[in-house]
């Protein structure tokens, strides 16, 4: 037994001095430097505390704009595109389910693509409030940048409130997990949305106070626009003339771009529509489906959204149309072509409408016929001009038949045009199935259009304990 | 400075102990010496491992037979050898100080040959002293005899509980799951180790997709290279793995020489690849409305039903079936492989070569041959076998004995392979695509190139395959073992290797080539470089002592580092130049660069106790920092208790005859599955934006993956704790051997890509620790040695494992809320339910009401609310393995069959093809069955739009392998070869498949996903292969 008892503690021993030796190998100084990693592909919140990082989140939120609105990015678009989808504008020719049921107007809460869009809308506003808070800690050295920067980030978060209110349904919450701490919101009515829009415009326009330079005005514009714009989705008399009154400050040439280059994103339009065929334009008059607020985009040849195309869409099966109003810049034509977030064009069709509202029958049409009679430029290759004036119907009803026919033409594409359609259901009393497409769906997909009228706040919003479900689905 | 202080410190108390224990080299101490042979023939046994019982002292028998042992303490000693294929043997002898004992052995021959030697974090322990079932695969038996071209290969059907979800291209890769998959949103791969260090394993090796196939590092490793394979199935046998072994541990060990004259081996295989399943037909049905008889259009059987469409005609084709069409061609497969080993007992040694080549089934069909040849385009052999892979393998590993107490291994393996993928599986420009996507007619126009399209839907292979997208890889994997035994009771191990790939892929589309689609036919080339480095310190000492006669102790101390870093740049130039083929011919260029670093350092303590060498208890401890774990969150533990117990040794055990041995096993463990690396962070991103026409940089919070980047300080590992109980019996004079075991397995704080709201602005998800999962189940083996004698032998193997898998729970948010249930299209995760269960509207009914024999949108009808369907991946699997010896045992035919069942399948490419394609036999024809036409019309036209008749019962039985060897008599060998050994091999993988599924086969599958997806994926295609072996 003595063997064993000089063999255990020999082993006790050694047994204690490994431990003891392991342990110093993995203890303190020396395990924090076997363990240490850091990856040089992300940018530390520490990186981002000076004006050049501050600088960096204004550029991050531009691109935020960029995919908020004319981004194709790797088939989940944002609401422009699946706006324009459950409205007439745009016809999927594809096979994803997302799209078709978009189209179809029976859109699924987990439909991704929707819920990628909404994502859009709030990236947009947190990215913009962490770029203000940066650059008022660390401001731009530039003089007119000091306002203008800040300003833009504001109008811009607005932007992404006025695209929530225009094509989400009511109940649409509004949180922050910028800090990683998830702050819910609860849901709010388009009209608080709205609200939050005009909101952030006004803080805009107080940023950029009486500044002159071209830096700050050009954001003054855009947010004088999207406040008229949020004040027109409002509605009521005095919040219209309140719009019109903004839009009046804008000139007719005056574009806020999102720009596209083969380095950074291709303009989405294109590679959604020309270059993948998932889109196709528009036709009232094509298969079996109606659209009483009759917008034949293709069959009308409307110069101002010029279309070409033949063969099948992406799917092998719908008769595929592709729009040219973005097919100038870049190489193939059309993938490099900015488009306009607002627009003086934008200005005057809310001025336009406010005047036939208020009853002003030759004001309204003498600024839809000065657009017509142009120059009007819509895109960096398409500029409009002679068109034969319009002549205003007898109708009240016609003449805002007409006035919203006018304004689809001019903003294709541009995310406006579901928001149009929701106000002639809530401000002009038409029937949501005298607006919206109905009767038989594509004949190559079968069945019928659905009762959507708005995009839904998405399922993965539930998990927002302040969330359910949207508090109605009217337009 | 602390650790200067600390380990200074550590080796002064280490020096002193070793003092201490200097006395113990002038203890008293003998050599035993002795022979191995086997009964009745009294042939020398080489590679039997001989152990002094209670000691660390062991060593292994000659090509003579012939061993020594020196250092053995004086006294009684025990004295076990152990070899495959033999019954064990222990004999005791008394060694005296200074003197030489000789224990010689005759070993009796067993019917059931079985590894008794197995690999543990530890070392290589008695697999009669495990708690935990340890699966054990003969992987150079196999590579001899059966039709294996990849480590799936020698997984797939041969353990219980181990499924294998095959590679069905040429190279790819192929998924493995060891008793279910735990982890909701981690990987649930098992880790791999490969000669005492950590091999890289990435499943999804790859950086350019080419619609769902993949490639994975796994599948670089030659199988002609490994002796065995050790499954470590769960986290019971893997605690001491630690962080990121809870999916189980798979252990290769390659070949080794054993002394004696240099032994030459070398083998020539040669085969084919082919495709016989059967594809789909694709229908066009013409009929006109009935008010426009003249007007002639696409309708469906529903339109009949309702009487919207009036039938005219029904066109089919089946591209896949037509010679002109087809894209299948004949494979072919060649391996050439050279090795020798031997040496002298101070050194050994094996060094191999290998070159294998393999062509997959994908080709040009003959119509796409002749209108590029018209074009006078120059056909390039990439494009007419879009599917191949070339690779080069060398081996070099020695085995030192440098002294009786100190042995050195070294391993050293390099690869260099090449091999490419066609544009197919999910893949708007792939092959699938187009090919089941056609109508029902050869005649469909022409395409946007203005060339027939031949029944392809919109490209066809002669320009699809000309984006060719190639992976090279050079690897080396070297690793280093070193053992002393400075003390009979005390051994020490040090195991340092690295694993390092660099892998260059290109994807080039030439300018004027591909398919017409977007931009691709201004060309672009992309060329991705990467290198993965794995790199792994293990470090042990295991003390042994008696503290009774009856009772030995081993206590071992551990320490383990690996350090895995990945790093990629990339290159991207699209609108080439024409006749470039580098990204700098782009007029645009891009960059990209991707980073991992995963670092995880790990202690261990084993305390093993064997009563009387049959009651075996070991407890033991783990503990693991890592790099991914939160600020919050610094270190895990991972404890692990084991007891096993040959019971029928003992003396109150009934003496049954027909029972030879019964041991009794449990084990508890924990081990765990580390997060990402960056999930734990707050972190920006940078993104380029055009801004005024100039581009620029911008950042954004989070990652570029939308998960997570927006930090997580508590983040820590996925925790699985499991019990393993079960038993072992030999039966009927070793002729039986049958296995069973009973796990249960819980994870908790599983990993849960929690969805967050859209409304937060952040990412679309992050990981949490929520969840908790359960996989349950029963494994059986039974190995049978059913006829003995030389003129015939028949040995079965049958294997059985069933799996329960449920979500426990999900979690609650920070406000106690309950998760919610994770809701896609048709899987959900859903508390009560399996992980990645099928779930949809029913189909609830169909009745053709009015008998015209097809149904209307009225006459099927579907539920209101999605349901659960069942599993997604098999719960139940079995596979038998029939041998049979002829002609003296000259020729061998084994016959594998494997069964997977109890689960869903999603015939996902039939669902696209009936709701987009508008080209499947439900919807076209009217006579066919009205279960079909129910899964169209509710799909097609029922509101619900449900997908749910396309979650089919999945179950199979495959004959998955035939194999017939024809051992030469020696005479022959030397005759024909001039060689001691010969045989010639005809191998067939995949003969056959038995299945109700309706796709083109239940294993369609792009291999590497938790959940399988049979969405216009490739099908296994046949392998023929022949093989002569010879040994000189």
């Amino acid at each position: 037994m003595n063997r064993y008892r000089t063999r255990g503690r020999l082993a006790a021993a050694a047994l204690f001095a490994s431990a003891l030796a392991l342990a110093a190998a993995c203890s303190g100084s020396v395990t924090d430097a076997l363990l240490t990693a850091t990856d040089p592909d992300i940018i530390n919140p520490s990186d981002v505390n000076s004006i050049d990082g501050a600088e960096g989140l204004r550029l991050g939120t531009l691109r935020r704009l960029v995919t908020l609105t004319g981004e194709p990015v790797n088939n989940t678009e944002g609401v422009w595109f699946m706006g324009g989808l459950l409205t007439d504008e745009w016809k999927s020719g594809d096979t994803f389910v997302q799209r078709d049921e978009t189209d179809k107007r029976t859109i699924a809460l987990d439909n991704s693509i929707v819920t990628a869009g909404y994502r859009y809308i709030h990236r947009t506003r947190i990215n913009a409030n962490l770029a203000i808070d940066a650059m008022r800690k660390y401001p731009p050295v530039s003089v007119p940048a000091k306002t203008a920067y800040i300003a833009q980030m504001q109008w811009i978060r607005g932007y992404a409130a006025l695209l929530s209110a225009e094509n989400f349904c009511n109940g649409q919450p509004f949180s922050d997990g910028s800090t990683g701490v998830i702050v819910e919101g609860p849901p709010v009515s388009y009209d608080e949305a709205f609200r939050k829009a005009i909101v952030d415009a006004d803080s805009a326009i107080a940023t950029v106070g009486a500044a002159t330079d071209t830096l700050n005005v050009r954001q003054l514009r855009a947010a004088r626009l999207v406040k008229a714009r949020a004040l027109m989705g409002r509605g009521g008399a005095a919040n219209y003339a309140a719009a019109a009154a903004l839009a009046a400050t804008v000139p007719t040439n005056y574009a806020y771009n999102t720009y596209y280059s083969q380095l950074s994103v291709r303009n989405g339009i294109w590679v959604l529509n020309n270059s993948s065929k998932r889109y196709v334009v528009g036709d009232s008059v094509e298969g079996a489906a109606r659209i009483f607020n009759a917008i034949p985009f293709k069959s009308a040849n409307d110069p101002r959204v010029p279309t070409s195309g033949t063969g099948k869409a992406f799917d092998s099966a719908t008769p595929f149309t592709q729009q040219l109003i973005y097919a100038s810049a870049g190489t193939p034509a059309g993938s490099e072509d900015p488009i306009a977030v607002v627009n003086g064009i934008d200005a005057r069709l809310i001025e336009a409408e406010v005047a036939l509202f208020q009853g002003d029958v030759p004001t309204w049409l003498g600024i839809l016929n000065a657009l017509r009679t142009g120059p009007t430029q819509i895109s960096n290759g398409l500029t409009v001009s002679g068109m034969t004036p319009l002549v205003a119907p007898v109708l009240p009803a016609d003449q805002v038949s007409l006035q919203f026919r006018e304004k689809a033409f001019w903003t294709f594409g541009r995310g406006e045009r579901l928001g149009d359609m929701r106000r002639l259901v809530r401000q002009y009393n038409r029937a949501e199935n005298t607006v919206f497409p109905t009767g038989n769906f594509n004949p190559n997909k079968g069945g019928t259009f659905g009762t959507d009228v708005n995009l839904p706040v998405p399922q993965a919003e539930q998990n927002n304990s302040q969330f359910t479900s949207c508090t109605d689905r009217k337009a | 400075m602390q650790f200067i202080r600390m380990t200074r410190r550590g080796v002064a108390v280490l020096a002193t102990a070793l003092s201490v224990t200097a006395g113990g080299t002038a203890a008293a101490q003998g050599t035993i010496t002795g022979r191995v042979l086997a009964q009745g023939s009294s042939e020398p046994i080489p590679e039997a491992r001989v152990i002094v019982l209670g000691t660390s002292l062991f060593t292994t028998s000659s090509a003579e037979g012939r061993y020594t042992i020196r250092n053995v303490p004086a006294g009684t000693a025990e004295v076990r050898v152990l070899r495959v294929g033999f019954a064990e043997q222990k004999k005791s002898a008394a060694v005296a100080n200074g003197q030489t004992t000789t224990l010689d052995y005759t070993l009796t021959p067993v019917a059931i040959k079985l590894q008794e030697v197995v690999t543990t974090a530890t070392g290589s322990e008695r697999t009669v002293t495990q708690g935990s079932k340890i699966e054990q695969i003969n992987a150079a038996e196999l590579t001899a005899t059966k039709p294996i071209t990849s480590i799936g290969d020698l997984l797939t059907a041969r353990a219980p509980g181990v499924q294998v979800m095959p590679n069905n291209m040429t190279g790819a890769s192929a998924r493995v799951r060891i008793r279910g998959a735990s982890s909701l949103s981690l990987s649930n791969d098992p880790i791999y180790i490969i000669d005492g260090m950590r091999m890289t394993s990435d499943n999804g090796s790859q950086s350019i997709g080419i619609g769902g196939t993949t490639f994975s590092r796994v599948g670089d490793i030659n199988p002609q290279d490994i002796e065995n394979i050790e499954i470590v199935k769960g986290p019971s046998a893997a605690t001491l793995y630690g962080t990121d072994a809870a999916n189980g541990v798979i252990v290769i060990t390659t070949k080794r020489g054993r002394a004696g004259k240099a032994r030459w081996n070398t083998f020539v295989e040669n085969g084919i690849v082919t495709d016989h399943n059967t594809y789909p037909t694709a229908y066009t049905l013409w009929g006109h409305a009935p008010a426009t008889p003249s007007v002639s259009a696409q309708c469906f059987v529903s339109q009949l039903a309702a009487g919207t469409c009036v039938k005219d005609s029904l066109q089919s084709f089946n591209l896949w079936a037509d010679p002109e069409t087809t894209p299948l061609g004949t494979g072919q497969r060649q391996q050439y492989g050279l090795s020798t080993s031997g040496g002298a007992d101070a050194l050994t040694y094996f060094v191999s070569g290998d070159y294998e080549k393999e062509l997959g089934v994908y080709t040009i069909p003959q119509f796409d041959r002749t209108r590029l040849e018209n074009s006078l385009v120059d056909i390039r052999q990439e494009w007419l076998r879009p599917n191949a892979l070339e690779k080069q393998n060398f081996r070099v590993n020695l085995t030192s004995a440098i002294s009786p107490t100190f042995d050195l291994q070294t391993s050293g393996g390099f690869i260099h392979l090449n091999q490419r993928l066609p544009q197919t599986d999910n893949n708007t420009t792939g092959l699938a695509s187009s090919a089941y996507g056609g109508p029902g007619t050869r005649d469909n126009g022409l395409g946007s190139l203005g060339f027939p399209k031949n029944g392809y839907r919109a490209f066809t292979p002669g320009d699809i395959f000309q984006e060719t997208y190639n992976q090279q890889i050079n690897r080396f994997i070297g690793s280093m073992n070193a053992n002393w035994r400075p003390f009979a009771w005390m051994a020490n191990r040090a195991n340092m290797g690295i694993d390092y790939s660099n892998r260059t892929e290109t994807d080039l589309c030439r300018r004027g080539n591909c398919s017409d689609f977007s931009t691709n036919r201004l060309g672009f080339s992309t060329d991705n470089r990467a290198n993965i480095r794995n790199f792994s310190v293990d470090l042990a000492s295991a003390s042994s002592f008696q503290p009774m006669v009856t009772l030995n102790s081993k206590t071992t101390l551990g320490a383990q580092y690996i350090n895995y870093d990945f790093d990629r740049n990339g290159a991207n130039g699209t609108n080439l130049t024409p006749g470039t083929v580098s990204p700098v011919g782009g007029a645009v260029q891009n960059v990209t660069a991707a980073t991992t670093f995963t670092k995880t350092l790990g202690l261990f303590v084993e305390e093993a106790l064997a009563w009387r060498d049959r009651l075996f208890l070991t407890g033991a401890m783990r503990t693991d920092q890592n790099t991914a774990f939160g600020t919050n969150f610094q270190s895990v533990f991972y404890p692990k208790l084991s007891a096993s117990y040959v019971i029928s040794e003992e003396d109150y055990f009934p003496k049954i005859s027909s029972l030879n041995q019964l041991r009794l096993r449990a084990t508890y463990g924990a081990a765990g599955t580390q997060p990402g690396p960056n999930d734990a962070l707050r972190f920006f991103r940078p993104v380029n934006v055009n801004v005024d026409k100039t581009d620029v940089g911008g950042a954004v919070l989070g990652s570029s993956d939308n998960i997570g980047g927006i930090g997580n300080a508590d983040l820590r590992p996925e925790r699985a704790t499991e019990f393993e109980g079960g038993f072992d019996a030999k039966m009927f004079n070793s002729r039986i051997n049958l296995e069973l075991t009973y796990y249960s397995k819980s994870t908790k704080d599983a990993l849960i890509q929690r969805i967050l709201p859209p409304s937060a602005g952040v990412a679309s998800a992050r990981f949490e620790n929520l969840g908790r999962v359960k996989n349950a189940g029963l494994e059986a083996l039974i190995n049978a040695q059913l006829a003995e004698s030389n003129r015939f032998g028949w040995d079965m193997t049958f294997a059985a494992s069933t799996n329960a898998n449920k979500l426990v729970d999900l979690g609650t948010d920070p406000t106690g809320k309950p998760i919610p249930n994770i809701v896609g299209t048709l899987i959900q995760q859903r508390a009560g339910y399996p992980l990645n269960g099928w779930w949809s509207r029913p189909i609830t009914g169909y009745n053709d009401a009015n008998g015209d024999g097809i149904l209307s949108v009225s006459e099927v009808t579907v539920g209101d609310t999605a349901v659960y369907l069942g599993y997604s991946n098999p719960r139940h699997e079995a596979s038998l393995t029939n041998g049979f010896d002829l002609f003296n045992r000259q020729l061998r035919i084994t016959a594998l069959f494997d069964y997977k069942g109890g689960y869903l399948g999603d015939n996902d490419t039939q669902r696209i093809r009936c709701q987009n394609r508008l080209n499947c036999f439900e919807e076209s024809d009217p006579t066919a069955p009205l279960e079909l036409q129910a899964r169209s019309v509710a799909l097609r036209d029922n509101p619900a739009r449900t997908q749910a008749g396309f979650i089919e019962d999945g179950k199979f039985i495959r004959w998955r392998e035939l194999s017939v060897t024809y051992a030469a008599p020696s005479n022959l060998a030397t005759r024909l070869f001039r060689s001691e050994s010969a045989s010639l091999t005809f191998a067939a993988r995949n003969l056959h498949v038995w299945t109700n599924y309706t796709g083109v086969d239940p294993e369609s599958s792009y291999g590497s996903l938790d959940v399988p997806n049979d969405f216009q994926t490739a099908p296994p295609p046949t392998y023929f292969t022949l093989r002569l072996n010879l040994g000189f």
